[in-house]
């Protein structure tokens, strides 16, 4: 049942009326509100898992879009493209209408205790609220905790790339993907990734962002280019991987790190 | 909505740090070039489609039989249409055509027809009567940079590719008789020569007053560049050269100043990958013919020879 | 028609290096401007005035870090031998008009006018070749007027190529039989801000054509640079004799 290609204008391979089984429907499914029967909006493949006692099945569709619609929860990263009032403009996705994230979404944020981004930087964010009608919110702080909880600035030592909107998911939410855990094998990083598409990702030190302190440190450029050059690869690497074929994962990892 | 990018800071970052180490993002060198990935209708004489790299275009050649110019009865008429739609970016807009589309259709205008790539006296059929118009239709379908290379790489590569249908001539003059292409094999232009555009984008990493002022010469040139290598550049300048040494076309419209020597070093430096573009054509047009003979069964006739 | 005689000598009996009558006039309406110019080179003649740095009528054009600089460029009916009306959407004017203005950005200090228009307007009123060049003469000189911040002097100039002799300043006439190198230099050194060749010339004569357009632009400069002195002298001694 699950794995199969559903495309909109397909019954599902599920009754929904069966009062037995509690349905919880995931994207690109769409309830009828009059007749409750359930339908396929979006074209692509189909997932339904069931639980052991039969008693809820959940399903959805995996597909790929073009288009971020922000949802409540997503984790996003974003760009900071201007102030108004009290918030900040920020950017999901390119040609697409800004987002908000409020200054006073930050922990221990006060009137005058505010944050302090310019244009141009990177965020990574909760939607906190998407309402189709108004204008969506993002927020940088855990709701659980009211920490900070990794949610914050990212900071200019790391590269940020884009990539489909599928493969972010699969990165994120994929316990069995092989991309990362291949990566890993190459070179240390870190990595936060929005279900937006976009990545930031750093490899090591990054780049490092003065001068000054690298050199009172006693590295050597040939080094900080190293942590430069190996950054590059690995988002080289991640983009090629949207495309190819899991037997030559090996390849493309060993032609991105060529030079490295 | 917003119409243009937004460069994040970590990549604008990352972007000149990786220049001053001499790298860049997507690993080339900086004198070098995407490779173009052409696809030529089989079908048809006159439709290309071509990748460079992300940025895609589309070219079409179309002739049809008009009255030349009272000025000029012996000429041919030849144009080249440049359109750049909100399809390949939505920064380029439908309605009005911003100074960057000017440009690009300018400076693709200037190196092919100014500089009489397409002898125009061969599309003459009756003086001041009737001559052939040629019209290239130059359709940007994604935008990744550079526009001014690929689109003159492109219809190049289309006029090439072009074939007018073949006519006679019947009652001394009186009317001309437009043979079906398959009735009679259709006439290749004839191609003066091959201009080829490149177009290096400057980057300076110090100072900028004394750059202008000449004390230092620490700017960075790249060819080629990608989006976000011309959202982040200083400064340009297009030169079109063809394999003859011939300088047809230089255009700096602004930007940072860059030192004659520069100049001087960059058009010379150009002429071996204008060569290679030069070849490129040429070996691609071939390989074109003669799988195309093959398949109408004819023997591969002289090319060029013919008419 | 000779262009370039056996004696070296030109249409209008200039020899290869000479530059045409270079005259040029600053602060020609100081009542309706806050920077006007007036220069001639040879024929070719232009107005040009600047308003600002002003506020920008429209809130579009403010850009928050640097001062916008907007040229208008308006060729009269009768400046050439052939009454004409021009469309100021000709693509040629577009493209000069584009080119000026992304010249200038770079040789003024726009980032000292945040949220400024610069606005610039052209006045041609007779065309014997080198326009481009002399726009940019002109600009420049008006820029100096309105007192705008500026790295160095934009000093432009044309140069040619006759058989295998490079001539400078070329006029209408040999303009229209030759291909045209248009420069722009900025102040006394070899950077070029400012490149336009329309039309073939042989890769390896580039140099000779460089060469000597190069110097031309020098001389602009200093001609261009005497009037100013002139005229900052004549100001400085009406502020001591008040």
């Amino acid at each position: 049942m699950s794995g199969s290609l559903i495309i909109p204008g397909d019954s599902l391979p599920i009754d929904s009326r069966d009062s037995e089984i509690k349905t919880t429907i995931g994207p690109g499914i769409y309830k009828n509100p009059q007749t409750q029967s359930i339908i396929p909006t979006n074209a692509g493949v189909i997932n339904v898992q069931q639980n052991k006692a039969k008693t809820t099945q959940l399903v959805y569709v995996e597909s790929n879009s073009k288009r971020y619609i922000p949802q409540t929860n997503d984790f996003v990263i974003g760009i900071v493209t201007g102030v108004v009032g009290e918030a900040y403009k920020v950017l999901l996705q390119d040609f697409s209408t800004a987002v908000l994230l409020s200054m006073m979404a930050f922990p221990n944020a006060t009137k005058k205790n505010r944050p302090n981004l310019k244009i141009g930087q990177a965020v990574y964010a909760r939607v906190s609220q998407a309402i189709p009608e108004i204008e969506t919110e993002l927020e940088c702080i855990d709701p659980t905790t009211g920490k900070e909880g990794g949610f914050g600035l990212l900071d200019e030592s790391g590269y940020i790339f884009t990539v489909n909107l599928n493969f972010a998911r699969e990165l994120l939410f994929n316990p069995n993907s092989i991309f990362l855990e291949k990566l890993a094998s190459r070179c240390k990083f870190e990595i936060a990734i929005g279900i937006n598409g976009k990545v930031w990702i750093k490899c090591g030190e990054g780049i490092k962002l003065e001068k000054e302190t690298s050199e009172e440190e006693g590295k050597t450029p040939r080094e900080n280019t190293r942590d430069l050059k190996s950054t590059l690869a690995a988002a080289r690497y991640l983009t090629k991987c949207q495309k190819i074929s899991v037997e030559s994962l090996d390849q493309v990892l060993d032609e991105a790190f060529k030079n490295v | 909505m917003s119409k243009n990018i937004e460069v994040s800071t970590n990549e604008k970052t990352y972007f000149l740090e990786a220049l001053k180490s001499g790298i860049r993002l997507d690993s080339r060198a900086f004198d070098e070039i995407r490779q173009p990935e052409i696809t030529l209708s089989k079908k048809e004489y006159g439709y290309v489609e071509l990748d460079w790299g992300t940025t895609k275009l589309a070219v079409r050649v179309s002739a049809e039989i008009r009255k030349p110019y009272e000025d000029r009865p012996f000429e041919g008429l030849f144009m080249i249409n440049c359109e750049i739609s909100s399809m390949s970016w939505p920064h380029f807009d439908n309605q009005k055509n911003s100074n960057d589309e000017v440009l690009i259709a300018r400076i693709i205008e200037k190196a092919i027809r100014r500089s009489n790539s397409l002898d125009l006296e061969s599309l003459c059929i009756i003086a001041g009567e009737k001559v052939w118009c040629i019209t290239v239709d130059l359709n940007f379908l994604n935008y990744d940079g550079n526009f001014i290379d690929a689109g003159c790489f492109g219809v190049m590569l289309a006029l090439h590719h072009f074939k007018k249908p073949d006519i006679s001539i019947v009652n001394g003059g009186e009317d001309i008789i437009v043979h079906d292409v398959n009735e009679r094999q259709p006439v290749p232009l004839s191609v003066l020569h091959v201009p080829v555009c490149l177009t290096y984008s400057f980057y300076n990493p110090g100072n900028k007053e004394s750059n202008l002022k000449g004390e230092d010469d620490d700017e960075i040139y790249l060819l080629d560049a990608n989006l976000l290598e011309e959202q982040n550049r200083e400064g340009s300048i297009v030169i079109t050269l063809n394999k003859n040494r011939e300088l047809i076309q230089l255009s700096k419209n602004g930007g940072i100043p860059i030192n004659a020597n520069v100049l001087l070093e960059l058009s010379f430096k150009s002429m071996k990958i204008v060569d290679r573009l030069t070849e490129k054509i040429k070996e691609v047009i071939k390989k074109h013919e003669a799988e195309r003979y093959e398949e109408l069964n004819l023997r591969l006739l002289e090319v060029g020879a013919d008419r | 028609m000779e262009l370039y005689s056996p004696e070296g000598l030109r249409l209008d009996g200039r020899r290869w290096n000479e530059i045409r009558n270079f005259e040029c006039r600053i602060n020609t309406h100081p009542n309706s401007s806050d920077g006007s110019s007036y220069i001639e080179q040879g024929n070719t003649k232009v107005i040009c005035m600047v308003q600002g740095p002003m506020e920008p009528t429209l809130r579009s054009q403010a850009n928050a870090n640097k001062a916008t600089i907007e040229v208008n460029l308006a060729v009269a009916n009768f400046s050439t031998l052939e009454r004409k009306k021009r469309s100021k959407s000709e693509k040629r004017m577009v493209e000069m008009k584009t080119t000026l203005e992304r010249t200038f950005e770079q040789s003024v200090m726009c980032n000292l006018y945040p949220r400024t228009v610069i606005q610039i307007d052209l006045h041609v009123l007779s065309q014997d070749g080198g326009l481009l060049a002399g726009l940019t003469n002109a600009i420049t000189l008006a820029l100096i007027d309105a007192g705008v911040a500026m790295y160095d002097y934009v000093a432009a100039i044309t140069a040619g190529l006759h058989d295998q002799s490079p001539l400078l300043d070329l006029n209408g006439l040999e303009e229209l039989d030759m291909s045209t190198l248009t420069i722009g230099v900025i102040g006394k050194s070899e950077k070029l801000s400012l490149l336009m060749l329309e039309d073939k010339i042989p890769l390896d004569r580039l140099e000779s054509v460089l060469a000597i357009a190069i110097a031309g632009s020098h001389k602009i400069r200093d001609l261009m640079d005497n009037e100013v002195r002139r005229h900052g002298n004549i100001r400085s001694s009406k502020l001591v004799n008040n």
